[in-house]
């Protein structure tokens, strides 16, 4: 291997050991399951498109909570690995304990509106 | 007997022991109450038989603060009254709608629901209702698929309507018993026969006599022992305060509480609730062979709690509610008749519309209809008007007026539900728009009411305190009574007639126990 090419690689194997590093360490966003920001009861009565609207419409109304890394902490700060049962679990327990938040006239819990605005600053990432 | 007025000649003078004014549920459960007793009684109907655009007109009028129907066509001037319009809905009120609460302005009643308990029971004959349960365990034994959704019972419970079989679509309380009355040796039925004024001695705490006009330019009068208004809340607060040639204010006005404190229930689309999955039950379904229908109810705790209106919400299809045009909008014709077919065509409407919808999770959401109590508010009143009816007498304008609690409880309702159903894990719920922004107070133009009319000569322990006594007798006037839904301190949330029908044979009691004593 030329030693050009030979650093290029060591530089990327860098680059992709130190982004999740970085990520965590620097700009502090949990660790978590992408597939698990999927807001499970919403989408038994909502398409994508729709949840998309709604987290786009919780961001604007929170501002605080309009980045990735604000809302992957609110929602996965207890754990590196949350599951989707918990968010489950957690989405019941808004419910008793009244952490509930309306959007457009849905009184939803606060973490299901989260989920759904987590997945509209990845899908607005992904475009 | 029947007698059409119009055939009578002038300064007649009609005889009997008690003199019922009006021939709508009250009334009638009254007279049907004295059948076969050995007392004469004079019963008085405005109209006829049959619907009479000429007589309809007295019930015209003009309406001030929150948008309303039109007066003249919320209510029926003819034998059997308003009950030819009646949905035949009947629930009775809850104990806590009886109660003072704090929070709520001006809602002393001087007796509680025990008082009226044998009578509510009493007034499923006339009614033609079924047996006095209205729990839904005994309903679920009549019949199999009336489950509940699995919510806290310590929050919400299920509260029970029973459907009338006297109902308008039956052709109301006329079809039921205009032969009967007829019939009755001992019941006097006057057709036609408006009253004009009442009448009493000096110093005005007794009634001598009332004025009727016959329609055709004759005025006769009727003298009995006692005289129970029963025309409905507007037109009993209207003839008391029109009755003012001895008292300048009015009979039974000494402190101007005649015609205030008018109150309607409102049912308003409030909410959508979206089932996450099917749950399969039949309780929110009219049943129409059951004659059930229930509704969402909070429990008393939780209105204490939130310190707010008592109120209930049925479930209809969000596929179809959405494409149905609020009743305040299509109830606009002064002709009942044409206000009726209106509401029946948007009806159809909407269930052609409603087809459009066959799949998704729209199959399984219900739009919350809720209906609710409004708080006792003094300038929510009915006045005369400066225009006056064939005979001269003042018509009636109404204010309507809602308050900051009304909204707030409506409100406050529609989150608590959203909140059970998420608890339960069995929906999600959007709020309408009007009830998004907390700190609006306002009503929508939309906003319907249940053409309800009540609270116009509202109970009070004291004159000061009410028109009418725990008896609804008139303070100070010892013969004069009023029957029906005007007597309310508070309106509950549910449908006003049997709670009014059995006030009326609580009334109708009393009198025959004070005839006894006077004879």
């Amino acid at each position: 291997m030329k030693r050009r090419n030979f650093m290029l690689l060591v530089s990327a194997g860098v680059v992709a050991v130190s982004v999740p590093f970085v990520n965590q360490v620097y700009f502090d966003i949990p660790d978590y399951d992408k597939e698990s920001i999927f807001p499970q009861f919403l989408s038994l009565i909502w398409d994508e498109e729709s949840i998309s609207d709604i987290g786009a419409k919780y961001a604007a109304k929170f501002p605080e909570e309009s980045r990735e890394r604000s809302l992957a902490k609110a929602l996965f700060s207890d754990s590196a690995s949350q599951s989707k049962d918990k968010l489950l679990a957690l989405t019941q327990s808004d419910f008793f304990n009244g952490n509930l938040v309306t959007i457009d006239g849905w009184v939803l819990s606060k973490t299901e509106a989260r989920q759904c605005a987590l997945h509209y600053i990845m899908n607005q990432t992904k475009a | 007997m029947h007698i059409d007025a119009r055939k009578l000649s002038a300064n007649n003078i009609i005889e009997g022991d008690i003199c019922i004014i009006g021939t709508g549920p009250a009334g009638l459960s009254i007279a049907l109450d004295w059948m076969n007793t050995p007392y004469k009684v004079i019963l008085l109907e405005a109209g006829g038989f049959e619907y009479d655009d000429s007589v309809q007109d007295m019930l015209s009028g003009d309406a001030t603060g929150q948008r309303y129907f039109p007066l003249r066509s919320t209510r029926l001037a003819q034998f059997g009254g308003t009950s030819g319009h009646w949905a035949g809905m009947c629930s009775p009120f809850d104990e806590i709608d009886f109660e003072k609460r704090d929070w709520v302005p001006n809602s002393e009643w001087p007796i509680s629901k025990k008082d009226l308990e044998p009578y509510y029971e009493q007034a499923h004959f006339p009614l033609k209702l079924g047996p006095y349960n209205y729990d839904l365990g005994f309903w679920q034994e009549q019949w199999p698929n009336l489950n509940p959704f699995p919510l806290d019972e310590n929050v919400i419970w299920n509260k029970v309507w029973q459907l009338s079989k006297v109902s308008g679509w039956n052709g109301g309380l006329k079809q039921a018993y205009q032969d009967l009355i007829i019939k009755a040796p001992n019941i006097q039925l006057y057709t036609y026969a408006t009253l004009v004024d009442i009448k009493g001695n000096e110093p005005v705490n007794s009634v001598q006599e009332v004025e009727i006009n016959n329609r055709s330019n004759n005025t006769l009068k009727v003298r009995a022992k006692h005289y129970i208004l029963a025309m409905g809340a507007i037109q009993n607060a209207r003839m008391l305060l029109a009755s003012n040639r001895q008292a300048k204010n009015g009979l039974g006005n000494d402190h101007d509480l005649v015609g205030r404190f008018f109150m309607e229930h409102l049912e308003v689309d409030t909410a959508e609730m979206w089932l996450l999955k099917p749950f399969p039950t039949e309780l929110n379904h009219f049943n129409q062979q059951l004659m059930f229908w229930n509704e969402l109810a909070l429990r008393k705790e939780v209105l204490r709690n939130e310190k707010i209106l008592n109120g209930t919400c049925g479930l209809s299809p969000t596929a179809y509610a959405r494409h149905v045009t609020p009743r305040i909008d299509v109830w606009q014709n002064e002709d009942p008749r044409e206000s009726v077919d209106n509401i029946f065509k948007s009806w159809d409407e909407a269930e052609e519309k409603a087809k459009a919808h066959n799949q998704g999770a729209i199959m399984r959401a219900f739009t919350f209809q809720t209906r609710m109590e409004q708080s006792p508010n003094p300038n929510s009143r009915i006045t005369l008007s400066e225009k006056k009816d064939a005979f001269g007498v003042p018509l009636a304008n109404l204010n309507w007026e809602l308050s900051p609690l009304d909204k707030r409880s409506l409100r406050r309702i529609n989150q608590i539900m959203a909140k059970e159903v998420g608890k339960a894990g069995i929906a999600r719920v959007k709020l309408n728009d009007f009830l998004i922004d907390e700190s609006d107070d306002s009503f929508p133009k939309s906003t319907n009411g249940g053409w309800h009319h009540m609270g116009t000569t509202r109970m009070g322990a004291s004159p000061n305190k009410g028109v009418v006594d725990i008896h609804c007798q008139v303070h100070g006037i010892n013969n004069l009574h009023v029957a029906g839904s005007g007597c309310y301190v508070t309106s509950g949330a549910p449908n006003p007639t049997l709670t009014l029908v059995a006030f009326a044979l609580r009334l109708s009691d009393r009198i025959k126990e004070r005839i006894k004593q006077e004879s």
